[in-house]
Order: structure tokens, then sequence, then C-alpha cells
């Protein structure tokens, strides 16, 4: 990981030249918003006295909805115009100086300013039972770090009743691949009731089913810090042994320092989902204080650093056990994110008994020009035998893509399902039981 | 109805729901201990699968190992053999713990087998064995706290010595384990 002493010589060399500009930049924005929406303000607060004046107070005895509607639109407004101004600005700034960061520290680390982590993902960790209704994020960096996938974006998920909106979950919402399998769900959530009531709290919460059976650990420190639940019991202590405890109360603390108010872990499908919640933004730049103080920047290098340095605090690239390091390529890693590259289907594996590799009986030669109802023409790449049917790996012009030989037209159409002699030669598609 | 009568079936109701309750709870807890028992036996039982495979790949490179190995197979056909008692198994286990580990350290001396293919992921499957094993263990050990709890406070205690449910042991570090390990003397041998 880089170090502070590294930071500031790169903030020095690369990082003051744009921030100049940027600081020009922004007194033009503050300025400007400084001239729309003070007048704007002014207006709305003579509107308001005017409407009060002819209407009388009646306005505030209007049912709770025109009273609410007026004053969200009156905010909305002036947000709308308020973001018009920066966002040229916004967009420059992560553009040269949080990208420049990201790279700095690592540079096979992507950073998307408008990327966040997919809905799908952040509703498959569970630990927020809600249904999200407003679901916005940005910030994303998508990368590895040893032999760890990590990804992670700012989060800002809602659900609304009533015409208002309650915040379910604002902050940093960070994805690792874990270093064990397993099948079921732990989840880690903060522990008030045991705190606070002790032993009754602890009846209370094994009465909360909500997220699984209550998981009752041996590490004290770690107990009064989160409730445990999960699926199994024996998964759940697989998951947190005495090492990892300890190792998350230590983080807990850490991310505490860093200003995160609170920490929701859990352990779905053999990845980790840490939900941190902030209450302040993380990458954003300032529109109303100066952008040439270091220490300002150097607050972005550190929660970077701060979020990096989870899958050494968690020890995550500790792979002793069943769970390999993954040598394949990183193709699912764009399938997982919003806003990437066109998806990369990987080839179906190849079953025992078939051969994998194309044969002059394959539909396609290697290179043959094919074209496809949906995605156009490309050139054949590899054919596969899958069971009775062909996949073939053709490059597109939108991408690589694997398809059933069957929607392809190409040149000599060789035949595409897997004949009797083929079988008795090749050996059977591995469900056909003799 | 006189009203001290009503008092009473309602009394005795309660009390009738309470004496249920204490007897359903009782047998959930030692039905959870006995489950996460078996929770072990399982792992035990697939880390019996994988000694045969780690005797032979090791032998080829392991010379002066041999005695050990000797040792672990046959201790691994005991406890393949059945029929043996709770305490019996967890003794075999304590003994067959200790072998292992003494193999794994003395692995440090074969260069060649540490970078063996079929060797490292022997070794994966093994901590994960041992991993699961462990996990099981705490989950017994945690149960077992749940049930003796029960057995001992008020007014459990009394539904318990009613049912004749004793308290049951934890899972306990093996003597030879829970002794400092003397480096030297492992490489020694």
């Amino acid at each position: 990981m880089r170090t502070r002493a590294e930071f500031d010589e790169f903030y020095e060399q690369n990082l003051l030249p744009h921030l100049k500009e940027l600081e020009v930049e922004r007194i033009k924005c503050a300025r400007k918003a400084y001239l729309y929406l003070i007048p704007y303000s002014i207006f709305c607060l003579l509107l308001t006295v005017t409407l009060v004046k002819n209407i009388g107070f009646a306005l505030f005895d209007a049912p709770g909805e025109i009273c609410g509607s007026y004053i969200a639109l009156i905010f909305g407004i002036g947000y709308a115009i308020y973001y018009a101004i920066i966002k040229s600005y916004v967009s420059d700034f992560k553009e040269y100086i949080i990208t420049g960061i990201v790279g700095f520290v690592d540079d096979t680390l992507k950073y998307q300013k408008d990327g966040k982590i997919k809905r799908k993902e952040f509703r498959k960790c569970k630990i927020f039972k809600m249904g999200v209704d407003t679901y916005s994020g940005d910030d994303r960096v998508v990368g590895k770090i040893g032999s760890t996938k990590i990804r992670f974006s700012e989060i800002h998920a809602e659900y609304t009743t009533n015409d208002t909106s309650h915040t379910i979950f604002k902050g940093l919402f960070f994805v690792a691949d874990f270093n064990k399998d397993f099948q079921g769900r732990t989840f880690l959530l903060p522990d008030r009731a045991e705190a606070a009531l002790g032993w009754i709290g602890t009846k209370l919460q094994s009465l909360n089913k909500a997220h699984g059976d209550l998981v009752k650990l041996e590490d004290p420190v770690f107990e009064r810090l989160f409730a445990v639940y999960g699926s199994d019991q024996i998964e759940a202590r697989y998951i947190l042994t005495p090492s990892l405890m300890e190792r998350v109360v230590n983080f807990k603390r850490k991310s505490l320092g860093a200003g995160a108010r609170e920490l929701h872990m859990s352990f779905v499908d053999s990845n980790v989902y840490i939900a941190l919640s902030y209450s302040r933004n993380l990458f954003e730049p300032s529109v109303f204080k100066t952008i040439l103080d270091p220490q300002d920047i150097r607050q972005y290098f550190d929660d970077l650093i701060f979020v990096l340095g989870i899958v050494e605090d968690l020890n995550l690239n500790l792979r002793i056990w069943s769970k390999m390091p993954t040598q394949a390529v990183d193709d699912d890693l764009e399938s997982q994110v919003e806003g990437g590259e066109s998806a990369v289907d990987p080839l179906p594996a190849s079953k025992p008994g078939v051969l994998p590799y194309a044969l002059p009986v394959a539909p396609f030669a290697i290179g043959e020009g094919v074209s496809h109802a949906a995605h156009g023409s490309g050139t054949v790449l590899a054919c596969v035998m899958t069971g009775q049917q062909w996949a073939v790996r053709v490059d597109f012009s939108t991408g690589e893509r694997s398809v059933q030989s069957r929607f392809l037209k190409g040149g000599e159409r060789k035949a595409h399902l897997i004949s009797r002699e083929m079988q008795v030669e090749y050996g059977r598609p591995y469900w056909k039981k003799d | 109805m006189s009203t001290s009568i009503i008092i009473a079936v309602v009394i005795a109701a309660v009390f009738a729901v309470m004496i249920v309750s204490l007897y359903n709870s009782l047998i959930n807890k030692k039905n959870s201990v006995e489950n996460a028992f078996a929770g072990i036996d399982v792992q035990l039982t697939k880390r019996y699968d994988l000694i045969p495979n780690l005797v032979s790949t090791v032998q080829k490179y392991m010379k002066h190992e041999r005695e050990t190995l000797t040792e672990i197979t046959a201790m691994r056909a005991r406890a393949v053999s059945g029929n043996l008692s709770d305490n019996e198994k967890v003794a075999l286990d304590n003994q067959i713990s200790t072998a292992l580990s003494g193999i794994m350290i003395a692995v440090e001396n074969y260069p060649d087998l540490k970078a063996s293919q079929n060797f490292l992921q022997l070794q994966a499957s093994l901590n994960e064995v041992e991993e699961q094993l462990s996990a099981a263990r705490r989950a017994f050990n945690a149960m077992v706290t749940e049930y003796n709890n029960a057995v001992q406070m008020f007014p459990s205690n009394i539904m318990a010595s009613y049912m004749n449910l004793e308290e049951r042991t934890w899972f306990e570090a093996p003597e030879v384990k829970k002794g400092d390990i003397n480096v030297k003397e492992l490489f020694d041998n």
C-alpha cells in the first residue's frame, strides 16, 4: 500500500496543477450558485409569504400532501438548479483527481465515477430486509487485491411511504470474494440489545428470526458489538473463526475512526458484503470551500486506503482452504457491474467423454464468417460440443458471444446436432444414462 | 362460578403451560447437542477418508516418517471400524489430530513434497476439514453450554432432574496439544 509520504509527493507533482485549474472552475461555480440561489430563495420566501397572506394559515392546515409537496417542490427546484451548476465541475474533479488518486494507489483498479454496485447485488446480500424504492450511487471501484476480487461503490438506498422517503442505507458498500466456500448465509448485525439489556437482550434477539437463527459465539468483545444470525450453526463458526472475529472487532474500531457510523456484514454465496454507513459523502469535491488544502485531498487518499485495506484487515488473501485463488480471467467481474463493457459469456465447460475442441465435423470452421439474427455478423473463434448441441464462440462486431450453432447462418452448414454415429464414436452426452 | 375456582383454574393452566414449555425446551436443547455431535462425526469421517490419500502421497518422499504413517493408518482403521463409544471416539480423534499435525510439521523437511501439486491440494483439503472440524467442535460446545445452563439453572433444573437429564462435558483439547510445543524436539525427529 502506498504511504502518506509517497502520496504527498504525488500530490505535489501530479495533482496540484490540476487542482489549481479546478480551483478556478470551483470559484466560478460557487459564484454562480450564489448568483442563482440567493435570489431564488428570496423569491420562494416572498411566494410563501404572499400565499399565506392571501389564503391565510390555511396553507399549513391543508392536507399534509399539499403542504409537503409544496415544500418538496421548492427544495427540488433549488437542488436541480444547484446540481446543474456544479455538474461539470464535479465531473472534471472526479475525472482528474479521484481517477488519479485511484490509479496512484493501484493502477490495476478500475474507477468509474458514475458506476455503482448493481441493485440486484445489494439486495442479494440480504442485510437490509426492506424493499428498495430509490437506489442510487456513484464512485465505483473494481479490481483485485492479491488473490481477492473486490468491488465497492457509494450507495444511497431509500424506501418511500406516503411521499416521505426513509433512508435504508447511505454509505460505502463493499463486496469481496471470501477465502472460504460456503452454502448458506451468515449475518453480522450491530448488537444494540445485548449491550443495553444484557441477558434479556440476547433472549429478544433469539426471537428475531428475520435473518436466521441466532448464533452465540465465544469472543465476548465481539458478542458485545455484533449479533450474529445464520442459516447453519456450524457454517457460521466455520466462517467466523476466533481469528476472524478478532479482526472484525479491530476493523470495526478502525471504521469508527474513519467516520463510519455503523457496520453491517453478511456472508452470502462465498462472498463477503460489508455495508459501512457514512453520514458524509466520500469522493465528492467541495464547492464552497477551497480545494487547494492538502489535508482535504489527503482525506480522499485516506478513505481509499481504508477501504482497500479491508482485504488485509480481514486477511482475505490467506487462501489455504479448498477455495483456491482464482487464476481464471476476470470475465465474470464485468458481468457483476453496471455500465461496464459488454458481458463476456464463458464457454460452457466440457463434459467427460466429450471432446472439447473443434473437429472437422464441427458446424463451422474457425475463422468462418457467420451471421446471427440479433447480434449481426462475426467470425467463428471456437466450437465446443456440449451435450446434443454445439456452442459456438463468435466474435461479433458488438463483442464476443457464445451462441448455439443452430442460431447461426454460415457458409457451408454441417450437421449441427450430434448424430448417433458421432455419439457412438465420441461418447454419449453426459446426461444420458445407459 | 365463584371467582376462587376461576383463579384456581387459571393458575393451574398457567402452571401446566410452564411445565410443558420447560419439558419441550429441555428436549430441544438435548437434541441440539446430539445434532452437533453428529456434525462432528461427519467431519471426522471426512478426515478419515483423507488419511489414506495423505499416506500414499507422502510415503514416497518421507522415508523417515514410516512409523508415524503406519500408526496413523492403524488408528484410522480403528476409527472407521465402528463400535466406539463417544468418549473413545473423542480420545482416538485427539490422537489422530496429534499425529497429523506431527506429519504436517515434518513436511517442512521435504521441499520436493511441499512443491508437489498433489500434496498442495491435499493440504488444502486437510486444512478445510480441520477448519470445519473445529467449527463443529465449537458448535458442539455452544450447544452443550446451553444444555448445561438449562439443566443447572432454576427453574428448569427441577424439570431436568425429574427427567433424569445429566450434564454433558465439553470438547477439550487433548493433553498433548495443550502443552507447549517443543519445536527443537520436533525437528530432531
